[in-house]
């Protein structure tokens, strides 16, 4: 069952999100095109659409996500999701992996527009792209090895993953809160509220533990160690703060039970 | 026969609203039974007590002997009052919907009455008028081999010749030996398919009959109705 309401979840978005990317292929074809016929008003006019899309895909995404899980579980489709014979845990574990993948695909398509738009911005005014491509490789030039470069991108990956999950787990949260009784007179007030509280604190004891919990990884010239020198102290070195992260792995799951626990007994479909 | 449906001490509030109250009636399997009461008696929360939409109720509900829950739902087919079909899904897509989740549902035969009610299957929902929207989850409910129907207000809002193909409709269309539960308060278009009356007003039963006994006092459920309620209440 949770294979067929991932498969449905996919469905519900797909036509908005997907129409970004279409937005974002044609910008780049077009883009191609101009940069081929040597047309340079298109290719500037598309150039700006293409940035524009990967902005715009973000945020796109981030609202999708937001109105799907209040629209299909606390408006009138409610009715619907609520009665099909699968578990609250099942609802909320599908609607979790579509909005990761769909917000994981924006991030990356984000990224990879700015990195296109940067490349082709050089060949567009005569610098060579294979020193632009080395120039992105200087970063890592620094660093003792492959296997070195394998485990920050490792390191990196995760850290992105949950800080994806963590959100996901804080809206989710914030929105069924404010649809159980008690909560729901205030509306969508209840949820903007309940998310920052959550967001707030989450942080403050984020950054309290970075501090007095200094369990770290850092990335040195000569590979990865294990740290006890607070992140605070080194704030802009590439260290990984390995409570807090912790600490944002057990919120999120915490908050993930909290919103199956109010999505089966508290919430108040209208 | 066992009972499709029992209720035991069923009480629901929502804060300091008392909406059900100490509510006891059980149902064998394979009738028409129509629950009846006024606007804002309890009908739509028993219904969403039954159809496991809300939980924090004290009592004991048991469908088809078990507790609301994901075993239930698979054996209730319920037809809110509410359109909650999704905006993106088009006839066909509700169809393999249905078909993606509830085993009991008959594919060919939804589409077979999706040429009969003329619903074009792939006009998108959000953009078919209010009464097609209401024959295509109708179609939903009805092509399903559920143990339960339960209707909410199903005739609320539509003309008598709507009223009429609804309720044959559901007439033709529900399997041999199923319960159906029909939620009104418009008791003159349904009274003649009922085979039993569940009558609830303030949170409470105040009538639990076969309409056999009804008829047989020489009454009409409307009339009863009326004499329970009042003449106060709206009746039609």
């Amino acid at each position: 069952m949770l294979g067929k309401l991932i498969k449905n979840e996919f469905k519900a978005n797909a036509h908005t999100i997907g129409m970004i990317y279409a937005v974002a292929a044609a910008a780049i074809a077009l883009m191609a095109a101009s940069y081929i016929a040597k047309i340079t008003w298109i290719s500037a006019l598309s150039t700006i659409v293409l940035i524009a899309t990967g902005i715009i895909a973000v945020i796109v995404t981030f609202i999708c996500v937001v109105s799907n899980f209040q629209k299909t579980l606390f408006g009138n489709q409610g009715y619907l999701s609520f009665t099909l014979p699968v578990t609250s845990g099942q609802l909320l574990a599908a609607k979790t992996i579509t909005s990761f993948i769909w917000m994981l695909l924006s991030y990356v398509v984000a990224i990879g527009i700015f990195i296109g738009v940067y490349l082709y911005a050089s060949a567009m005014i005569g610098e060579d792209v294979k020193l632009a491509f080395q120039m992105l490789t200087m970063m890592f030039e620094g660093l003792p090895s492959a296997s070195t470069i394998k485990a920050v991108i490792a390191i990196f990956a995760l850290v992105v993953f949950i800080r994806i999950v963590v959100l996901i787990a804080q809206l989710f949260f914030a929105i069924t809160l404010a649809n159980t009784r008690v909560m729901q007179k205030l509306g969508g007030f209840a949820a903007f509220v309940v998310f920052f509280t959550v967001f707030i604190v989450m942080q403050i004891i984020g950054l309290l533990l970075a501090q007095y919990v200094p369990l770290t990884i850092v990335l040195t010239g000569d590979g990865l160690f294990y740290s006890t020198t607070s992140t605070m102290s080194d704030p802009v070195g590439l260290s990984f703060g390995i409570a807090g992260t912790l600490f944002n792995v057990v919120c999120a799951a915490l908050l993930f039970f909290g919103t199956a626990k109010l999505m089966n007994t508290k919430v108040n479909i209208k | 026969m066992s009972d499709i449906i029992s209720v035991n001490n069923l009480s629901k509030s929502y804060g300091s609203h008392q909406v059900l109250s100490n509510v006891s009636f059980n149902f064998e399997g394979g009738q028409i039974i129509g629950l009846l009461g006024p606007n804002g008696s309890g009908k739509t929360s028993l219904i969403k007590i039954l159809t496991g939409l809300i939980h924090d109720y004290s009592g004991q509900v048991l469908i088809d002997g078990d507790e609301p829950g994901v075993i239930t739902k698979a054996k209730v087919a319920y037809l809110p009052e509410k359109t909650y079909l999704a905006d993106w899904m088009r006839s066909v897509d509700a169809i393999n919907f249905m078909a993606d989740f509830y085993k009991d549902f008959d594919k060919e035969k939804a589409f077979k009455m999706l040429d009969s009610f003329q619903l074009p299957p792939k006009q998108k929902i959000k953009t078919m008028s209010k009464g097609m929207q209401e024959k295509l989850q109708l179609l939903l409910v009805m092509c399903r081999n559920a143990k339960l129907y339960v209707l909410d207000e199903p005739l609320g809002g539509v003309d008598p010749a709507a009223r009429a193909f609804i309720l044959d409709t559901i007439m033709k269309n529900h399997p041999e030996g199923s319960t159906v539960l029909i939620s009104t308060h418009l008791i003159y278009d349904v009274e003649r398919i009922f085979n039993s009356v569940l009558m609830i007003g303030r949170g409470q039963v105040l009538v639990k009959s076969r309409v056999e006994d009804i008829t047989g006092a020489g009454k009409t459920i409307e009339d009863l109705f009326k004499e329970v309620f009042g003449y106060a209440w709206q009746v039609n």
